[in-house]
């Protein structure tokens, strides 16, 4: 094994194993590109265990949007997205959820990956007349996109599952008292938090995971179980992450 | 030139074109691989690197030396890798990365492998397979096909006359 095998321009050959952490390094368009060198890339870029591991490490790193909003870093490129006309609700890594801008019931909502193109619809959940608040958050444990729908007139939540690809109902609605607004969470550090006016108050909430509901306090960094009523505090700000 | 006396504090390594190499243990034990042989008592003599040539041992070393100067500080560390890795072509690299695998260096496996993914990422298809010497298994057509399904990719590609 000492002669190691070397092309005519003088690089060695690299085994698989390496190359898979050299493009596991790689931005998700440059792989997308990479998938036409040859055919036993296109299958170490297309295997799932790679494009899981990817994601995870993309996510821990910090906020990609984030990022594209650094002054210095290069301007967003305008991309052609979905049909229609939706507002941007949410977002979680590279993941936008986007919902349809109309006044109907039943509304179209996507999940949008702009770094891949790829798009998935889901209908908006039946629990909805009214306002309602959404959230996206990416559940380790399980490994899929969650989306948390929030129906405020109905005091009712829904999860969705982007691998069961349905929705569920939950129980527990957060805390007591109707929340004023209904503007979407914020995904930080692998959770959703809701900054919630309840009259002359502001709260914290938290969707972590699958489980449920907590309060949060930002200034003890403590959480509660909501049991019955919720406790309320009195903020000006937003989830920031620590 | 180790010291004979008590415990040894300088390592003598060959390169597989047998060039020997004089580098400080606690240096060296950077490399898992030479520690698992220092701890087992092979680190009397010449350790024999079967894998690395020459150059890119001396190349490591100056990398071992270098980082295991700087106190635990990982901002500083960080900034001497990317100085050491700036002006490495391709080639040197790739070897590099072998060698770092060979070693069982993950510090320097990670910023090698993140530096030839930084090399790589506006580069074309065509640069990739030569550089990485990948002989296009796919027909013409079937390489139209995947191209087409992420036709947007190869926008803002490098043109591929530098190195």
């Amino acid at each position: 094994m000492a002669a190691k095998k070397h092309l005519k321009r003088g690089t060695p050959v690299l085994p698989q194993e390496i190359i898979q952490i050299i493009l596991s390094n790689l931005p998700p368009n440059s792989l997308l590109r990479f998938k036409t060198v040859s055919k036993s890339w296109y299958t170490i870029i297309s295997d799932p265990l790679f494009i899981q591991t990817h994601l995870c490490s993309s996510l821990s790193e910090s906020n990609s949007f984030a990022k594209s909003q650094d002054p210095e870093s290069q301007p967003v490129k305008l991309l052609e997205g979905p049909c229609g006309e939706y507002d941007v609700m949410s977002f979680c890594g590279c993941v936008l959820l986007l919902v349809e801008a109309n006044i109907s019931l039943k509304k179209r909502l996507v999940l949008w990956d702009p770094c891949t193109r790829t798009e998935t619809y889901v209908w908006s959940p039946d629990i909805c007349s009214g306002r309602q608040s959404y959230g996206l958050c990416y559940d380790r444990t399980s490994r899929n996109f969650k989306v948390v729908a929030l129906s405020l007139e109905t005091e009712r939540y829904v999860v969705y599952s982007s691998r069961n690809r349905s929705w569920t109902k939950r129980h527990g609605f957060p805390g007591s008292g109707k929340p004023d607004t209904s503007a979407p969470g914020v995904y930080v550090n692998g959770a959703i938090y809701w900054v919630w006016r309840r009259s002359y108050n502001k709260i914290v909430i938290r969707f972590r995971d699958s489980t449920r509901f907590v309060n949060y306090d930002p200034f003890k960094n403590t959480f509660e179980e909501f049991e019955g009523d919720a406790s309320c505090y009195e903020y000006e700000f937003v989830p920031y992450v620590h | 030139m180790a010291a004979e006396t008590g415990t040894p504090t300088t390592l003598t390594l060959k390169s597989n074109d047998d060039e020997l190499f004089s580098v400080a243990e606690s240096a060296a034990i950077l490399s898992v691989t030479i520690r698992n042989m220092v701890e087992d008592g092979c680190a009397g003599g010449v350790i024999p690197l079967d894998n690395v040539d020459g150059k890119t041992l001396a190349s490591v070393i100056t990398y071992m030396n270098g980082i295991s100067a700087i106190p635990a500080d990982e901002e500083k560390k960080k900034s001497y890798r990317d100085k050491f890795l700036s002006d490495k072509d391709f080639e040197t690299l790739a070897d590099m990365v072998l060698a770092a695998n060979y070693l069982n260096m993950s510090c320097l496996m990670d910023a090698v492998s993140a530096k030839i993914a930084q090399v790589m990422e506006k580069k074309s298809v065509g640069w990739v397979r030569r550089k990485f010497g990948i002989e296009n298994d796919y027909t013409p057509e079937e390489e139209a096909a995947v191209k087409e399904e992420h036709k947007w990719t190869f926008e803002g590609v490098e043109t591929d006359d530098d190195n």
